[in-house]
């Protein structure tokens, strides 16, 4: 894996547990834990994988690889050339043990789960 | 009656287009046979004694729905209409139109298939003014603390609400709350002045016996309707903040338990009874709105056991010590 560029239409929101992000596309949710979240935000800031890679050490890579496919395999980012070595940000450091990053979907997307007296069968005009 | 939130007064020149617009499609999906609305609509206004569900499917059919809003207030059945500032709407058959006869909170629709007419373009206003609606019961204890218990239809919002309502709590609204930002903060408005009450539900409550006696609301649906002031001596539906999240999940056993939920469980929770927008900009305010809302209040689910019905007092103190002493201010 090189690099990967995130989609735009992602909304994503850190929580103290990690973050969610919502695609605003398919209206479906995806909980990320804290190193997901962690390395969504510092894609969002312009870093890149290859940085993390350079910071995290090789156990990581593999865990990053993972976690990137994830998501371009969730339509949450696109897969991407990698860059020039020296465009290549400087990743945050390590900080305590590492936890494999994740991204989860949440049950089926909003439209098609929603029961309420508020989503009518007819189209709501807006 | 003076229109008393400012939020609310921001929906009122695009509200009558956006009904028009959903009466339009409404009666033109019906006229194609792409949907069944007018016949659940028709269905629902068999209880207005002035017309026959036919006489409304023939408006539909015909496309020819027209509404005006009038002065006065015609009163059909209080218990099964009643809004929040008592309000109520009726369909005049025999000038062939619907009238929505109002008074000036236009936007409290009746619980019923109205929706898919009336509350529907309501809610589509109210998001585009930063108000999102939740499927949610909530009351007050003494301590200030407001919880909110939200969970789809079914799930024990209101036998969970009511349990605490009898053990003292205020009730803040049932089924139907708006969410709007307020300052750094959020405000919840409770949209009705009643509830349904599944027959079971009535009969733990010994007090509630009245309740049987009214029709169920409709063939399929055992439920009566009752008015929140029927059911506890306190009602208080003023905007109010909400300091707790409950979600409640019915269990078998005798005995309820509580469990702490994280932020995230809690915001996915949220958005699955918060209808989303086909408006990216809508879905996104409305998203920030419940990542807010998740980040502010403290969240539990509730298995909820037969205590609930049987020894409300009991499970509400429980609740409500495992609550308040985790739940935000009411003034934070």
């Amino acid at each position: 894996m090189s690099e990967i560029t995130l989609n735009p239409d992602v909304v994503c929101s850190p929580l103290p547990e990690g973050g969610v992000l919502l695609d605003l596309d398919t209206k479906q949710y995806f909980a990320l834990n804290r190193t997901g979240m962690t390395v969504w935000q510092h894609l969002e800031d312009g870093g890149s994988l290859a940085g993390l890679r350079a910071s995290l050490g090789e156990a990581a890579a593999g865990d990053l690889d993972a976690f990137a496919a994830c998501l371009i395999g969730h339509g949450l980012a696109t897969q991407a050339p990698a860059r020039e070595p020296g465009a290549v940000p400087t990743a945050p450091p390590a900080q305590g043990p590492w936890d494999a990053p994740t991204v989860t979907p949440h049950g089926r997307p909003l439209a098609q789960v929603i029961l309420s007296p508020f989503d009518p069968t007819v189209p709501i005009p807006e | 009656m003076l229109l008393t939130l400012p939020w609310l007064s921001l929906a009122l020149p695009d509200l009558t287009s956006a009904i028009e617009e959903q009466m339009r499609r409404a009666a033109a999906k019906f006229a194609a046979g792409e949907s069944r609305t007018a016949v659940h609509l028709g269905g629902e206004l068999a209880c207005d004694d002035r017309g026959a569900p036919d006489a409304a499917e023939d408006v539909m059919r015909h496309a020819n729905v027209s509404f005006q809003f009038v002065s006065g207030i015609e009163t059909v059945d209080e218990a099964r209409y009643a809004t929040r500032d008592g309000s109520v709407v009726c369909v005049d058959h025999a000038a062939r139109h619907v009238s929505f006869r109002l008074n000036r909170a236009v936007f409290d629709a009746p619980y019923s298939t109205w929706t898919d007419l009336f509350a529907a373009p309501l809610a589509a206003t109210w998001r585009h003014h930063g108000c999102f609606p939740l499927h949610a019961a909530a009351v007050a204890f003494d301590d200030g603390t407001s919880v909110m218990v939200v969970g789809a239809s079914g799930s024990g919002k209101t036998t969970t609400a009511l349990a605490l309502v009898t053990a003292g709590a205020t009730w803040r609204a049932d089924d139907k709350v708006l969410l709007h930002h307020a300052g750094a903060g959020l405000l919840a408005t409770s949209l009705y002045a009643n509830t349904n009450l599944a027959p079971q539900t009535i009969a733990a409550h010994p007090h509630l016996g009245f309740a049987l006696a009214r029709p169920p609301l409709n063939e399929t649906n055992e439920k009566r309707a009752c008015l929140l002031r029927e059911l506890g001596q306190r009602v208080d539906l003023s905007p109010f903040a909400p300091s707790a999240l409950l979600f409640p999940i019915r269990v078998t056993r005798h005995t309820s338990s509580f469990r702490p939920i994280s932020t995230i469980d809690a915001l996915l929770r949220l958005a699955e009874q918060s209808p989303t927008s086909g408006d990216r900009t809508v879905m996104r305010r409305q998203h920030e709105l419940l990542v807010t809302l998740a980040r502010r209040a403290p969240a539990w689910e509730i298995e909820a056991g037969s205590d609930v019905l049987i020894a409300p007092g009991s499970f509400a103190r429980a609740l409500r010590d495992a609550v308040s002493h985790h739940a935000v201010s009411a003034s934070a």
